[in-house]
């Protein structure tokens, strides 16, 4: 999984984040125009673009931007 | 005037009778004294519902994918004259609509729209609906009310309602009446197998926006039976929605 293209595809979730305001290290809840709606987007872009599963229990335990790279890897290894 | 809802002597065809309210809608129907013809993909699931019934021996099993158009005809086919059309089959997929693609909105508005449409359509085609019979599908109250991620199958269940009412009209004349019923949140697997996203937890919380607590498949399977049934023979083209209170917030 490539890092810039993860960072690509999770910056498309948002109406209109800035894509230089997201790093691996920004926290979900700080971003700006955080709702639930874009809790379910994020569920829709690992489904469609890496093809796994998550569930907002998966994302309430995920607090960084990496933290949410790395699930969505490590589900991508046990398919 | 209880007799009115007996459905002895009729015959009715319900889809998805494979699971959730097919299933119980094939038992209740069963227990009223129709003879059914249950339909659904998986061939296990649909002797599972028929070893639950009533009167055994006066159902008859179709194992058809309506997807598969081949599937789709021959079970038409196959299928004798009926009274009724219970149209239970369906899907949903939650998709933000920025994340709606072409596959899942062409199959979502197939299987919940134009599989049902056509089903109905062709049954009238080779008179297979009887005169005085019955026709209902199952809708949903998302149909009316928005919620995030439903755009696909909320626009299937509204191009229903609409098919609903045309169908209602150009059927009167053979007394064929022609009904929607649209349910809040009903315990199915419908809820698990289609969210994947969607945690127990959410549905719990979810559920505290009906005042009457989420639908069984009884509740659905009660109205359908009435809308068989001659109790409700001066009804056409209605949309009942039945959801536990959840739409008077
Ligand atoms: N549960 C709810 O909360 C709720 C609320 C409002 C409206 N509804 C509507 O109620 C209806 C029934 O839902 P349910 O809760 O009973 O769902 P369910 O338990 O998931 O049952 C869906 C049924 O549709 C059948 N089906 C799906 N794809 C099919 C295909 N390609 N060909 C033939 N049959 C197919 C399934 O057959 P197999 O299992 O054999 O594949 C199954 O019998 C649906 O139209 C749904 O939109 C449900």
């Amino acid at each position: 999984m490539e890092e810039n293209k993860f960072l690509r595809n999770f910056i498309e979730v948002f109406d209109e984040v800035p894509t230089e305001a997201i790093t691996m290290n920004t926290v979900l809840r700080a971003i700006e125009g955080w709702s639930s709606l874009v809790g379910l987007s994020i569920i829709a872009m690992a489904d469609q673009e890496y093809g796994v599963e998550i569930d907002d229990v998966d994302l309430r335990g995920i607090k960084t931007v990496g933290e949410l790279f790395d699930l969505i890897q490590k589900k991508t290894n046990v398919k | 005037m209880l007799n009115d809802f007996l459905l002895e002597g009729k015959s009715v065809l319900v889809t998805g009778a494979s699971s959730g309210i097919g299933r119980e809608t094939a038992i209740r129907l069963a227990e009223q004294g129709a003879s059914v013809m249950l339909t659904g993909r998986n061939r296990d699931a649909l002797n599972e519902t028929l070893s639950l019934m009533k009167n055994k021996d006066t159902h008859s099993l179709f194992a058809a994918d309506m997807e598969d158009p081949s599937a789709f005809a021959s079970l038409i086919e196959n299928i004798g004259c009926c009274d009724g059309a219970v149209h239970c089959a369906g899907i949903y997929k939650s998709q933000p609509c920025r994340y709606i693609s072409e596959s899942q909105l062409h199959q979502i508005m197939h299987l919940n729209f134009e599989i049902p449409v056509l089903l109905t359509k062709t049954l009238l085609k080779k008179r297979k609906i009887n005169k005085n019979g019955s026709v209902i599908f199952i809708s949903s109250i998302l149909a009316y009310y928005v919620s995030e991620g439903s755009l696909a199958y909320g626009a299937s269940k509204s191009a229903l309602n609409a098919a609903v009412r045309f169908f209602a009209l150009e059927l009167s004349g053979l007394k064929i009446r022609v009904n929607a019923i649209s349910p809040g949140v009903v315990k199915t697997n419908f809820i698990r197998k289609n969210n994947t996203g969607i945690s127990q937890e959410r549905i719990d919380e979810d559920e505290k926006m009906y005042p009457l607590g989420y639908g069984t498949p009884e509740d659905v399977a009660n109205a359908v039976v009435f809308f068989l049934s001659d109790a409700s023979k001066w009804i056409t083209g209605s949309n009942l929605i039945i959801d536990g209170g959840f739409s008077l917030r």
